[in-house]
């Protein structure tokens, strides 16, 4: 297998129906069990008002020059210079929520009972979500010279 | 390795003793889930004769094995009690995150009894359990409800089911609310909540939901998501939801207008037809993890006022609607939001308001306020759902049933009383299908289109819709395919969509539970499951002389359509229940014979044999 650019998950608000797929099927793949809570995708339901945007599915958005890498103090959080990819390395992380406080989008989440934060890792490459969800309000965007195995 | 039991939380509200315990995989396995332990638990758990409204009552919120899995359709409980409207076996489905959130907790049936001495609600997370006072809750609309615990316990993962002013009244036609928009709607569950003095209940967890094999489960489900994206049937069922029903019983002749009186409403087809819908439709909501997700979200003006809705469904559409004489779809959505407020069943309502419409045209209502009231006329119709919900004035009498109205109101208008053993209609007139007759006879709980929906084989197949010969049989096939899908359980949506069929259902149950499930072993439970549940009902004191019809509906031929002309009268009801008492094992009484009962394995005190 050839390196692969990594970017973000695509989020289609309109295609959303606020079912939650994507978060049910994130926590059985990082953590082996079916869930909501500790989901690193998560939707946010404007009801019962129900004005737009009504359903609005959150993960990290790989953000340029990200904010929550700049104020991580134990470079728990990285960014690859080339992709934008912003990763988590969860032995280093002493859950301090500093990154938590610092997200514009809310995108990344600290687990007091594991002590440490949680984020989108884009699943290495082939996001659980985008495969899951059957309205496909969530995608892979993937940009630059992308190659396949 | 998987056990197939029922883990059950039972909270006695009164003395707020708690217990845990487990229905044992010897029970458990043979009934499944959701409808199967319910019929069993109500039958072993309820002593006879106990009002519905009593303290005595048992109140069960049920999950099945696939609850709370990516599996399509996992995202619904059940709610099974005695119900007040009828006092026989009462099941209503819900879908929300209570059914998810359930089963997060660590338990499979929550199993309430009991009165609280004050209001309150119930707050479960996991192993910590505590009855929480609702003094600040009470009176306050369902959706207000929600939304203020909610903001106290999370808007993500939170199960939250909450009653209105109706449940709060006692109102025989009052549902249980969640995720808004969501009802356990049918036989008056909400009233029984009420009469527990419980507003609501909150759970939240963070146990395993137990599968035997995750990745075989995932593996499932991702292949179900591309059949769903390639399929013309779910595709259709995405776009128009069950509005499109409206289009197949209008052109059949089975839509129910003006209480029944008609069977076609041309009025609808533009306004409350699929199409005027979708005129209407901003966009699109799913049920918990759905891979088909069907719901609509409207947008409308009424009274320069922006109303917003998930909904409406066909059931609404037809029994607020074209039931009421109405076709502004306006008023059809404002009626649903009041509904959902104020924690009124849609179908009941629709009932109840069309027979007060009936009776002030025919000049049978001694309140001069409302002699006027006419079919069409949708801000009485507006005016007498708060009424209903607050008991006030007709309303009060209206809040108990149309069959207690009619029987209060007399002056023959028991003839035009379209329930059975007090259960509201829903909204198919069997006359322009007879195996809806028998469906509505028969079913448990009373007048219900849930347990089978014989349009599929009388209008979209070639079932002759106008014979009662053979039709017990059919009917059976459909009943028992929705009794399997409503024990696993799961929205029986999927099933003729997608399709999946019951063998597919059988991959997903082994999948979960690790042992090997077919077809014909879910169908064994389904018989199982239904004559437990009629086991129940006999106990209760119900029997062949209860499961009739409103003699509109034997007597009365409709006027116009297709099905013009055509009755089945009692006589034709006489056979197609000697023909399906038959196929189910029961006596010409519809009792269910020792040897059907031994075959099954069903034991009548308590337990399985």
């Amino acid at each position: 297998m050839s390196e692969r650019e990594i970017r973000k998950l695509g989020i289609d608000v309109e295609a959303c129906t606020g079912c939650q797929a994507c978060s049910l099927v994130c926590v059985s793949e990082h953590h082996g069990r079916f869930g909501l809570e500790v989901a690193r995708i998560r939707v946010h339901k404007n009801v019962p008002e129900l004005a737009p945007p009504r359903f609005k599915p959150v993960a990290c958005r790989m953000c340029p020059d990200a904010p929550c890498v700049a104020v991580c103090p134990t470079e728990a959080l990285w960014q690859d210079e080339e992709t934008g990819f912003v990763g988590l390395d969860e032995d280093l992380c002493i859950a301090c929520g500093f990154c938590e406080e610092e997200c514009p989008f809310d995108a990344i989440w600290v687990l007091e009972d594991l002590g440490v934060a949680i984020k989108c890792d884009l699943c290495g490459g082939d996001p659980v979500c985008v495969r899951h969800c059957s309205t496909q309000a969530v995608s892979f965007e993937q940009g630059g010279t992308a190659q396949k195995d | 390795m998987y056990e197939h039991v029922a883990r059950i939380l039972s909270v006695d509200l009164g003395t707020g003793e708690r217990g845990r315990s487990v229905l044992p995989e010897e029970v458990a396995s043979p009934y499944i889930g959701g409808r199967g332990w319910g019929a069993r638990l109500l039958l072993d758990v309820l002593p006879p004769d106990v009002n519905p409204l009593s303290p005595e009552n048992v109140l069960f919120f049920l999950t099945g094995p696939l609850t709370g899995t990516p599996l399509p359709g996992s995202g619904k409980y059940l709610v099974v009690t005695k119900s007040p409207a009828t006092g026989a076996f009462c099941e209503s489905y819900s879908s929300g995150l209570l059914a998810p959130a359930l089963r997060f907790a660590g338990y499979d049936v929550l199993q309430l009894t009991g009165r609280a001495a004050e209001p309150s609600y119930l707050y479960v997370e996991d192993d910590y359990v505590e009855l929480r006072s609702a003094e600040d809750l009470w009176g306050l609309d369902a959706f207000e409800a929600e939304t203020e615990l909610r903001d106290r316990y999370g808007h993500r993962a939170t199960g939250v089911a909450v009653i209105g002013p109706a449940g709060e009244n006692l109102v025989k036609l009052a549902t249980i609310g969640s995720d808004y928009y969501r009802h356990a709607a049918r036989g008056g569950v909400g009233a029984v909540m009420g009469s527990k003095n419980l507003k609501a209940i909150v759970i939240r967890g963070s146990q395993e939901i137990p599968v035997a094999d995750i990745d075989r489960v995932m593996a499932i489900q991702r292949r179900l998501v591309e059949q769903v994206r390639s399929s013309p049937g779910a595709q259709r069922q995405m776009n128009y939801g069950t509005t499109s029903t409206l289009a197949i019983t209008n052109e059949a002749g089975m839509l129910p207008t003006r209480n029944f009186q008609e069977g076609v409403f041309p009025e609808a087809w533009g306004h409350i037809d699929p199409e005027g819908i979708k005129k209407i439709t901003v966009g699109r909501a799913g049920c918990y993890a759905c891979i088909m997700p069907c719901a609509r979200l409207v947008e409308v003006e009424r009274n320069d006022e922006c109303l917003r809705l998930e909904g409406p469904e066909y059931e609404t559409l037809a029994m607020l609607g074209s039931n009421l004489g109405i076709s502004d779809s306006s008023a059809v959505v404002a009626q649903n939001l009041a509904c959902d407020r104020l924690g009124l069943d849609v179908i009941s309502a629709g009932v109840v308001v069309g027979f007060a419409m009936e009776c002030a045209e025919r000049g049978l209502l001694s309140d001069s306020t409302l002699e006027d009231m006419r079919f069409g006329d949708a801000d009485a119709a507006l005016q007498l759902l708060d009424d209903i919900a607050h008991r006030r004035g007709l309303g009060d009498l209206l809040a108990e049933g149309v069959a207690r109205a009619a029987e209060e109101i007399g002056k023959g208008s028991e003839r035009f009383a379209m329930h059975v053993k007090g259960l509201e209609f829903p909204a198919y007139d069997p006359r322009a299908g007879f195996g809806g007759g028998l469906i509505y006879a028969v079913t448990p709980r009373g007048a219900c289109h849930r347990r089978a929906w014989p349009p599929a084989v009388e209008v979209l197949s070639d079932a002759p819709p106008y014979e009662v010969e053979g039709k017990a049989k059919l009917v059976k096939k459909l009943y028992d395919e929705r009794t399997i899908l409503h024990s696993l359980l799961v929205c029986d949506f999927h099933h003729p969509a997608v399709p999946l069929g019951i063998d597919d259902y059988a991959e997903l149950l082994s999948a979960v539970t690790g042992t090997e499930w077919t077809a014909e072993d879910l169908q064994v439970a389904a018989d199982r499951i239904e004559t437990t549940a009629r086991l129940f009902n006999i106990r209760e004191g119900f029997g062949r002389e209860d499961d009739r019809l409103p003699l509109r509906i034997l007597e009365e031929p409709l006027p116009e359509g297709p099905a013009a002309g055509q009755l089945f009268g009692q006589d034709g009801l006489d056979v197609m229940l000697d023909e399906y008492y038959e196929v189910r094992g029961w006596d010409r009484a519809g009792v269910p014979l020792p040897e059907t009962l031994e075959w099954y394995g069903i034991s009548t005190d308590g337990g399985q044999a």
